[in-house]
C-alpha cells in the first residue's frame, strides 16, 4: 500500500507549512511506539493504537485498543475511511484526503493546536522498573492474600460445611486434600480424600472412635471401652499407628512407644500384673520366664542320641542329627511335636516275639498293649502257630478238635506267656526305655500305667519366635540349644536372654547399635493387640 | 572504610548461622523418632518452630530498615544477620520437612522459601558487584546529567542540520523521536536497544520513507556515511562529518545510559521477587500451620 501523508506544521506568523511524504508498506501503523509508521508522541495514545489496511482496495481503520478510535466524533472499532473523514488520536488529528494517482490513501496529519500548547506530547524515558508498573507493595499484598485464600480460606470453607466440601472436591478449586502431608498407607487408601473419616472435628486430634468406626470388631480386647484393660482409654491409636508417613508405614517400630508405659507400668496402670520395668531389650529386659526342668514324663537323653560315634539302631550304629527327629511346622515358626511312630519308631521298634519280628504292639495305650498280647498268645497257642522254637508237646495238628481240658491248658499257658512278655515289655524292654511306668497290684490288663507325656512346643509364650527366621549361615541348632550335653529329658534346652543378646542389640536408640548386632525393638518379638497372645487373653478373661 | 555486609563484625553472623545449621543437622542425625522423619515428631516440631520464628524475624528486617530512630543494632548488622540466618533457614526447614515432599500446601511453603532465599542470595551477589560497575559507568555524572548531555547533543545535531537539505533535519529529528531508552522490563534488563528511525530510501523518482531498526545508531550512521561518500560538495561533506561525530558521541552516551539503567534494574529486580514472595511465604506458612492443626 502506498500512502501519502501530508504533515501540517504551524509556521511563523500563523502560516501553515505542509510537507508531503510517501510511505510504502503493508499497513500504516499509528501509535506511541517507536516502530510505528506514524509515531504519535502523546501519552493518551497507546503504543500501538490503530492501523490502516487495505480491504478490497478500500482503506479501513482498525482500532488496536479496546475502546475504539474516534472517527468523525464517534468511537469505532473499525471504520472505512473516505475523503473528508476526521480521525482523532489523542491530540493528533488525521484528515483523510482524496488520494493522488498511484496512492491508495492520503491523509493530512496535524497536532491539535490547543493540545500542543499544553505540552502533552513529551514523554520522559522510563528507566526504572518502578516506572514500568513494578510494585512490590501491591504484588506482596496480592501474593499474601491470594495464597491465604487458596491455601486456607477456600479449603477451610469445606471443613465448615459438608455441602461446600462436596462442591469443592468436585471442582478445580483447592479442597482439604491440599493439606494432606503425605500418602495414606495402602490399607487406608480406600478412604481416598475423605479426610473427615478420621479428622472428625477441626482442631481436635484424631480420636480412637474414628478408628473404631471400622475396627471395632477386630481389635480384640485390647482397647477396652470400659477402661480397665491393658491400655488406658486416653491412649490414642495414633500414638502407635502414625498415618501420612513417607515411606508409608502404619505401625511404629520403635521401642519408645512401648517403653513409654512399660518403663513404669505400675504408675500408668496400677492394676497390672506385669511388674518388670522394661525400656530396652539390651538394657533392662527381664530374663525369660522358663521352668527349671521340664516334666515331660519321658526319659530321653539327648547326649546319647547325638553321640558322635552314633547310636545303636536296627541297622547298626547310626549318627543322628537334630533333623532326624525334629521337623519344622509349615510356616517355619515352630517344630511340629515329636511323634513316637514317625520320629522314634524307626529305631525304637515295638516288636516282642523274636520269631515274628514284624509283629509289634500298638503305641499309645497301655491297656491295649496288655490286651493285644493276651489275644496274640491265645490265638497263637489255640491255632498252633508253626513256631520252630515252640515247646514240644504244646503243638498240635491242624484241624484237630481240642478237648476242653486241653483247651484250658493251652489258654493258661498263653496267659502265662503273655504276662511274661507284657511285663518284660513294660518294665524292661520297650516302654520303660522311654516312659516312666508304674504298676498296681490289681493284675488287671490296665495294671501298668504310663505317665502322661507333656511336650512343650512353645516356650516363649509372650513372644513371637520363628525358627525359620533364625535359620542362617551364622546359626546352628546348638548355637542356642545345648542338646549334645543334655543327659536328661527334664533339661530345658532353651537359651537364656544372654544368648539372644549375642546377636540382638537393644532398640532404644538405633544409632547405638553395634555394627555386628541387630537393632531389636519391642515389636520385633512382641505383638500388641490380643491375638493368641495368652497375656492378653488372660487379661481379657479376667475382666 | 566500606565494609561488605558479609564481613560485618568479622562475619560473626556467619558463625551464628553455621552453628544453627550444624546443631540442626546434628540433632537430625541423632534423632530416631520411630517413624520416618517428618515435621510432626518432637524434633520436627522444634525445627518447625525455629524455622517459623526465623521467618518472622527475617521479615521484620523490612520494619527495622525503615525505623531510622531505632537503636536496636545497626542496619548493616541486621542485614548481615538477615543474609546468613536466611541461608541457614534452608537447612533448618529442609530438616523440618524430613525430606518429605508432595503436592500440598506444606511443600508449597517450602518451595516459596527456596524462591525467597534464592532471590535473596542473588541480591547479595548483585549488591557485591554492581554498585562498582554502576559508578564506573556513570563517571561521577548523575542520570539526569547524562540525559541533559543527550538533549544537548540532539540540539547540536539539529543546529548543524539547519544549514543542510531538509532530509537531514527530518532524519535527525526522527532519530531523536524514535530513540528508545528502557520502556519494558526486558529491554532494561537485557540492555536492549529497540530504537528505530524513519529514513528516506531512494526508489526511482519518488522518495519513500521506511521505519528501520536503529540499534546503536547504526542505521543512521550508515545512512550518513553513504551520503558522505556520495557527496561532492565540500561544505556538505564537512557538515556530514560533524554530524557523524555528533551521532557517534550520541551512540556512546546512549550506551552508557542503557548500561546505567540495566545495572540499576538488576540491582532492583530481585527485590520484586524477594519481597512479594516472602509475603506469599508468610501466607503459606500461616496456611501450613493452621491446616496442620485443623486436621491434627
Amino acid at each position: 500500500m502506498r500512502v501519502l501523508i501530508r504533515f501540517l506544521r504551524a509556521g511563523p506568523a500563523g502560516a501553515v507549512e505542509q510537507k508531503d511524504k510517501l510511505y510504502d508498506g503493508e499497513s500504516v501503523t499509528l501509535g506511541r511506539a517507536t516502530d510505528q509508521v506514524v509515531q504519535l508522541k502523546d501519552r493518551r495514545v497507546a503504543l500501538a493504537h490503530a492501523q490502516i489496511i487495505l480491504r478490497n482496495g478500500q482503506p479501513v481503520l482498525i482500532s488496536r485498543v479496546p475502546g475504539g478510535v474516534l472517527v468523525n466524533g464517534t468511537l469505532q472499532r473499525e471504520a472505512r475511511l473516505r475523503a473528508g473523514d476526521v480521525v482523532t488520536l489523542g491530540a493528533n488529528v488525521l484528515r483523510i484526503l482524496q488520494p493522488p494517482a498511484g496512492c491508495e490513501l492520503a491523509f493530512s496529519f496535524e497536532l491539535d493546536p490547543d493540545a500542543r500548547s499544553q505540552g502533552v506530547a513529551l514523554e520522559l524515558p522510563r528507566l526504572r522498573l518502578a516506572e514500568l508498573g513494578f510494585a512490590k507493595r501491591r504484588w506482596s499484598w496480592g501474593l499474601f492474600l491470594g495464597m491465604l485464600l487458596l491455601s486456607l480460606a477456600i479449603p477451610s470453607a469445606g471443613v465448615r460445611s459438608p455441602q461446600i466440601q462436596e462442591r469443592l472436591r468436585a471442582s478445580l478449586l483447592p479442597d482439604d486434600h491440599w493439606w494432606s502431608p503425605g500418602p495414606l498407607s495402602r490399607v487406608h487408601e480406600v478412604l481416598g480424600t475423605q479426610c473427615e473419616a478420621c479428622h472428625q472435628k477441626p482442631f481436635q486430634r484424631v480420636r480412637n472412635d474414628a478408628c473404631l468406626t471400622c475396627h471395632a470388631a477386630n481389635l480384640h480386647q485390647h482397647w477396652p471401652q470400659s477402661g480397665s484393660g491393658a491400655v488406658a482409654p486416653e491412649e490414642r491409636c495414633a500414638s502407635c499407628h502414625a498415618e501420612h508417613q513417607e515411606p508409608a508405614t502404619l505401625v511404629r517400630q520403635d521401642s519408645a512407644v512401648c517403653a513409654n508405659c512399660h518403663g513404669d507400668l505400675k504408675a500408668r496402670a496400677p492394676a497390672t500384673l506385669i511388674t518388670a520395668r522394661v525400656t530396652d531389650f539390651a538394657a533392662d529386659h527381664p530374663g525369660f520366664d522358663l521352668p527349671v526342668s521340664e516334666e515331660s514324663g519321658l526319659r530321653f537323653p539327648h547326649d546319647l542320641h547325638l553321640a558322635k560315634d552314633g547310636v545303636r539302631s536296627p541297622v547298626g550304629d547310626t549318627v543322628l542329627g537334630c533333623q532326624d527327629c525334629h521337623a519344622l511346622e509349615p510356616g517355619g515358626a515352630r517344630f511340629r511335636p515329636v511323634q513316637m511312630q514317625r520320629d522314634c519308631g524307626q529305631c525304637h521298634l515295638l516288636d516282642f516275639d523274636s520269631a515274628y519280628p514284624e509283629r509289634t504292639v500298638p503305641h499309645g495305650d497301655a491297656t491295649a498293649v496288655s490286651e493285644f498280647l493276651l489275644d496274640y498268645y491265645s490265638r497263637r497257642y489255640l491255632e498252633a502257630y508253626a513256631d520252630p522254637r515252640a515247646v514240644p508237646g504244646t503243638a498240635r495238628r491242624a484241624g484237630q478238635q481240642l478237648a476242653a481240658p486241653e483247651r484250658e491248658r493251652l489258654l493258661r499257658t498263653a496267659r502265662e506267656q503273655a504276662a511274661i512278655v507284657t511285663q518284660d515289655l513294660f518294665e524292661r524292654r520297650s516302654c520303660a526305655q522311654c516312659h516312666e511306668v508304674t504298676r498296681d497290684a490289681s493284675g488287671a490288663p490296665d495294671q501298668w500305667q504310663i505317665r502322661p507325656v507333656k511336650l512343650s512346643s512353645a516356650w516363649l509364650k509372650g513372644a513371637a519366635f520363628s525358627h525359620a527366621a533364625h535359620s542362617t549361615a551364622l546359626t546352628r541348632c546348638e548355637t542356642c540349644h545345648a542338646a549334645v550335653d543334655s543327659k536328661a529329658a527334664s533339661d530345658v534346652l532353651l537359651p537364656d536372654i544372654a544368648t539372644c543378646r549375642e546377636c540382638h542389640a537393644g532398640g532404644g536408640d538405633a544409632h547405638a547399635t553395634p555394627p555386628d548386632r541387630i537393632t531389636s525393638t519391642c515389636i520385633l518379638c512382641h505383638g500388641f493387640h490380643g491375638g493368641d497372645n495368652p497375656l492378653w487373653q488372660a487379661r481379657a478373661a479376667a475382666r | 572504610m566500606h565494609q561488605s555486609v558479609l564481613a560485618f563484625g568479622r562475619s560473626r553472623y556467619l558463625w551464628v548461622a553455621l552453628a544453627v545449621s550444624a546443631a540442626a543437622v546434628a540433632a537430625y542425625a541423632l534423632d530416631s523418632p520411630g517413624v520416618p522423619p517428618n515435621g510432626g515428631t518432637g524434633l520436627g516440631y522444634t525445627l518447625g518452630i525455629l524455622g517459623a520464628v526465623l521467618i518472622l524475624w527475617l521479615m521484620s528486617f523490612g520494619i527495622r530498615k525503615r525505623a531510622y530512630a531505632s537503636r536496636a543494632g545497626t542496619v548493616q548488622g541486621w542485614l548481615s544477620a538477615h543474609v546468613y540466618l536466611g541461608v541457614s533457614l534452608l537447612v533448618v526447614v529442609t530438616l523440618h520437612t524430613g525430606f518429605q515432599v508432595g503436592w500440598n500446601v506444606h511443600t508449597l511453603a517450602y518451595v516459596l522459601l527456596w524462591i525467597v532465599v534464592a532471590s535473596g542470595v542473588f541480591g547479595v551477589l548483585v549488591y557485591l558487584r554492581y554498585p562498582r560497575l554502576l559508578s564506573n559507568n556513570r563517571g561521577s555524572q548523575t542520570k539526569d546529567q547524562l540525559l541533559g548531555d543527550l538533549a544537548d547533543l540532539d540540539a547540536r545535531c539539529l543546529r548543524v542540520t539547519a544549514g543542510m537539505p531538509a532530509e537531514f533535519g527530518e532524519a535527525l529529528l526522527a532519530n531523536r523521536d524514535r530513540t528508545l531508552l528502557g520502556g519494558t522490563a526486558f529491554a532494561l534488563l537485557a540492555g536492549q536497544d529497540r530504537s528505530q528511525i524513519l529514513l528516506p530510501a531512494t526508489g526511482g523518482a519518488t522518495v519513500l520513507y521506511q521505519a528501520l531498526p536503529n540499534p546503536d545508531q547504526a542505521a543512521l550512521l550508515d545512512w550518513l556515511g553513504q551520503r558522505l561518500a556520495a557527496s561532492s560538495d565540500g561544505g556538505l561533506s564537512r557538515q556530514l562529518q560533524e554530524l557523524l561525530s555528533l551521532v557517534g558521541a550520541r551512540r556512546t552516551l546512549l550506551a552508557r545510559l542503557r548500561r546505567d539503567a540495566q545495572l540499576k534494574a538488576w540491582l532492583e529486580v530481585w527485590l520484586y521477587v524477594h519481597v512479594p514472595f516472602s509475603f506469599g511465604l508468610l501466607a503459606a506458612l500461616i496456611a501450613h500451620v493452621v491446616s496442620v492443626f485443623i486436621y491434627w
